[in-house]
């Protein structure tokens, strides 16, 4: 029997688990490690529920909190990390008859984006979520200046490191 | 490859959240079933391990309680044992439950990291600070009960006064031998990972200014 509070939380949660996957994906390449930090990101989040005043989206509390599970739970140190990891990955992905144009591009925009660190993975992933940079900024606590030019610095890297022949 | 655009980066990462999505979503009667699992966070098993530390602890005071009523031989390393570890306690558990105060999870990603790292900060100095503490009196007394226990003497009033010239400075030699050891367990145990989530929200903090 599930209280309403847990109802409430898990219609929630089922709305935007999305946001945790896409973080987990950046976080843990591996799917053991994936499915821990899931599984983590969610008890954080139910902790953190009752403290949920309601005045942001409910979006940008779950990226607050899953950004923190993601950055401040320890992982097993990947010093490298196969090439074949993500195109493992989408291979377990049906087929998909309407083939983008940018399908060969994305197990190197992972790898450019693995390359990255922590915080520079939080800021360009809420980027290429398309959010906003007031929304960005209200996530990691930056100033909308600083988020611009951080992201501008960014966007130029992941852009360098795709079109470099080294990935 | 061809000269890529701003929002090309866009393109590819919505190209990669239309093929992976299906396969992952979780039933709500499968994220119900985690509310219910414990946390295999770092933080939280450090939190266990202080909690540990402290009910063993605890539990050490009653035993040499209990001895000093069965042993009275052993009375007054008992009662000495326990005048030193008492306000010991005391102290942890105050420290011990002014951050599990403080503790919070609201606020931006930089206010949590900030949080987090205070915590972690906290607590690890705590936990350290016990481990190290502990040392040389468990050492003194772990001495003094085998000695005792081994029947090599016939008191341990008199092991103490006749051998505390070579008690003492084993004491010493071990504690300072272990505490090494206990620093560099603590490092790899948890230290790497303060200086992470240090250089993570110095990242932020350095773009901010």
């Amino acid at each position: 029997m599930r209280t309403a509070e847990e109802q409430s939380f898990l219609k929630q949660l089922e709305e935007h688990q999305g946001i945790l996957h896409r973080v987990c994906r950046l976080y843990a390449p591996a799917q053991e490690q994936r499915r821990d930090l899931f599984q983590e990101m969610v008890l954080q989040l139910w902790r953190a529920w009752p403290g949920f005043r309601r005045e942001a989206k409910v979006s940008t509390w779950m990226y607050q909190i899953a950004l923190n599970t993601a950055i401040s739970t320890l992982r097993k140190e990947q010093r490298s990390i196969r090439p074949s990891v993500w195109t493992d990955t989408l291979s377990q992905v049906p087929e998909r008859t309407d083939e983008s144009p940018y399908q060969e591009d994305v197990p190197r925009l992972y790898q450019a984006i693995m390359q990255l660190n922590d915080v520079e993975k939080a800021i360009a992933l809420l980027y290429l979520e398309d959010l906003s940079y007031e929304e960005i900024a209200a996530i990691t606590g930056l100033t909308v200046g600083t988020a611009r030019v951080k992201m501008n610095r960014i966007r130029e890297k992941l852009r360098n490191m795709l079109q470099s022949e080294k990935l | 490859m061809k000269e890529m655009e701003p929002d090309d980066l866009k393109q590819i990462w919505q190209t990669a959240q239309q093929h992976e999505a299906a396969g992952e979503r979780r039933s709500v009667d499968e994220l119900f079933t985690m509310l219910k699992k414990s946390s295999r966070n770092t933080l939280h098993t450090l939190h266990q391990n202080v909690v540990l530390e402290a009910v063993v602890g605890l539990g050490f005071l009653v035993w040499c309680g209990w001895l000093s009523f069965q042993q009275p031989e052993l009375r007054w390393i008992c009662y000495l044992a326990i005048l030193f570890f008492s306000p010991f306690y005391v102290i942890y558990y105050r420290n011990f439950r002014q951050l599990q105060a403080a503790k919070q999870q609201a606020g931006s990603l930089r206010e949590q990291l900030q949080s987090s790292l205070n915590y972690w900060e906290k607590m690890l100095q705590l936990y350290t600070r016990m481990n190290m503490l502990l040392l040389p009196p468990f050492f003194i007394f772990g001495a003094l009960l085998g000695g005792h226990s081994a029947g090599a003497m016939q008191g341990v009033q008199k092991l103490l006064i006749q051998n505390w010239y070579i008690t003492l400075p084993a004491v010493a030699l071990a504690t300072w031998a272990m505490y090494p050891l206990v620093r560099w367990l603590v490092y790899m145990t948890y230290g790497r990972h303060l200086k992470k989530l240090k250089a993570g929200l110095l990242e932020l903090e350095r773009h901010q200014e």
